[in-house]
């Protein structure tokens, strides 16, 4: 059934001289630029519920997950820690940096742009820094108000293979790469006169997908990840801040956010249940709420899973195709197919469309909240279930808790 | 539709063929788009044709 056509999206091409390409979205999928939102809620939430890092409000299951991963993911992740370490500390300090050039004054935003792009971001779009998303704990680190919102492409084939060590390779490695080319990208900046703070994708100071869909770099998708319109989620995500003058981008309405509505593929395929089909108010935003706790657990275990990443058909096929079916068909490319629904679950084998792996509800039982939350929540059951223990039990409980207030909250990430 | 097998098939030949050659990320790409294409009934003019001489190859058999 041929659907009518409510606007085209032109977009550059994939890749840095690339011709453009165009998006056709049919007016059952167009709904606002960007996401629906109510600012007012947004501001509320920021201001009376502000949000921390996961890195801090979930330190217990990110300590834990290092406890369940294969013996080959360890090694990996501690190489790719020894990689990725000075590249963080060099974005901590990097706004604290003095320019080298000397500013002119005028809009250097397509300079900007056309860097990134020829260094290879596969998106690169501007907008305000919106504080109300900013974690606790980084505040006062934040410097400039100009976002520059950065999006590295995955290996495409690698990321088919998911979940898999190779695709994890792919994972990381572009974390390194683009921790490496913000360096570069914020060196530029500089070079031109002015300030450029770089939020690591691995010290994250905010949630960063809402400014990328004010950016016009894609929407969100059910699946909880930004849907660019060439990688859908197969991207890495990184932001600078500047005081340079740029001008700012529009939100865009790719159809995206309506599409994951009808798709749904991601939905009926997450092996923990943890995509819910509707879309509710959460903070001032409409969206699909993924269920933290059922995720967690299965990507820890399972290389990483992202199976929401590998059958999102925009993924898998770009936009301009999954589009252009949709207008021809009205029909969501790829939906029910091995090609796109089906994959393999380590030692749990093929699950094709319409197959999930089960899981019992142990499985999903892990660490929760801060670290010390979880010592308590210990604690408590060991008095419940075991009486007084003996007062060297105690003694040593009240030092493991002194030794993580020590320790201090980091907003440091392993990812 | 293409099953399992003949997926697995047909980019198990694409990857003894072309990695490591310059043109595998977009022939691979074009497979995928081209498998998707066929399951749906839809012409492949538009696909890379060394991707579709593989569909063409691997296709289930009518």
């Amino acid at each position: 059934m041929t659907k009518t056509v409510n606007h085209v999206v032109t977009r550059p091409g994939r890749k840095h001289g690339d011709a453009d390409v165009q998006i056709p979205v049919a007016q059952d999928l167009s709904t606002v630029p960007g996401i629906r939102q109510r600012d007012a809620d947004v501001s509320f939430y920021s201001r009376v519920y502000p949000q921390e890092t996961q890195n801090i409000e979930k330190a217990a299951d990110r300590q834990w997950v290092w406890s369940v991963y294969s013996e080959e993911t360890l090694i990996h992740r501690k190489r790719h820690d020894e990689i990725n370490e000075p590249l963080v500390d060099a974005a901590a300090v990097s706004g604290d940096l003095e320019p080298t050039g000397t500013p002119t004054g005028e809009d250097i935003t397509e300079a900007i742009r056309l860097k990134a792009r020829e260094l290879g971001f596969g998106e690169a779009g501007f907008t305000k820094f919106d504080r109300r998303y900013t974690y606790t704990g980084k505040k006062r680190w934040v410097k400039y108000e100009h976002a520059i919102c950065l999006a590295l492409e995955q290996d495409y084939v690698q990321t088919q293979s998911l979940p898999s060590m190779d695709a994890e390779f792919a994972h990381f490695g572009t974390y390194e790469i683009e921790g490496a080319l913000t360096l570069d990208l914020a060196d530029y900046i500089r070079s031109l006169g002015y300030h450029a703070q770089i939020h690591s994708p691995n010290d994250n100071s905010a949630p960063y997908i809402p400014m990328f869909v004010a950016a016009g770099l894609g929407q969100l998708g059910a699946n909880g990840q930004l849907l660019s319109p060439h990688f859908g989620s197969r991207a890495r995500l990184a932001i600078i801040t500047t005081d340079a003058p740029v001008t700012y981008d529009e939100p865009v309405d790719y159809g995206l956010h309506q599409f994951c509505q009808v798709c749904q593929v991601c939905v009926n395929r997450c092996p923990g249940r943890a995509l819910v089909p509707d879309k509710v108010w959460w903070r001032g935003v409409e969206k699909n709420k993924l269920i933290y706790e059922r995720c967690r657990p299965v990507m820890a275990r399972y290389d990483g899973c992202a199976v929401c990443m590998k059958v999102c058909p925009i993924q898998r096929f770009g936009a301009p195709a999954v589009m252009e079916h949709y207008v021809t068909t009205g029909e969501v490319l790829g939906k029910g197919t091995h090609l796109l629904e089906g994959y393999t679950f380590l030692e749990r084998g093929y699950f094709g469309p319409g197959e999930l792996p089960q899981f019992d509800r142990q499985f999903f039982e892990i660490p929760h909240g801060r670290n010390e939350e979880w010592l308590f929540q210990q604690f408590k059951e060991k008095l419940m279930n075991e009486g007084l223990p003996p007062e060297e039990e105690i003694v040593g409980f009240a030092k493991q808790v002194r030794n993580i207030l020590v320790k201090g909250n980091s907003t440091l990430g392993d990812e | 539709m293409f099953e399992k097998t003949q997926i697995e098939a047909l980019f198990g030949e694409l990857d003894r063929e072309w990695r490591g050659k310059p043109d595998f990320e977009q022939i691979s790409r074009a497979a995928h788009l081209g498998i998707a294409y066929w399951d749906a009934g839809r012409p492949l003019d538009k696909i890379d044709p060394r991707a579709v001489a593989l569909i063409e190859k691997h296709k289930p058999k009518e």
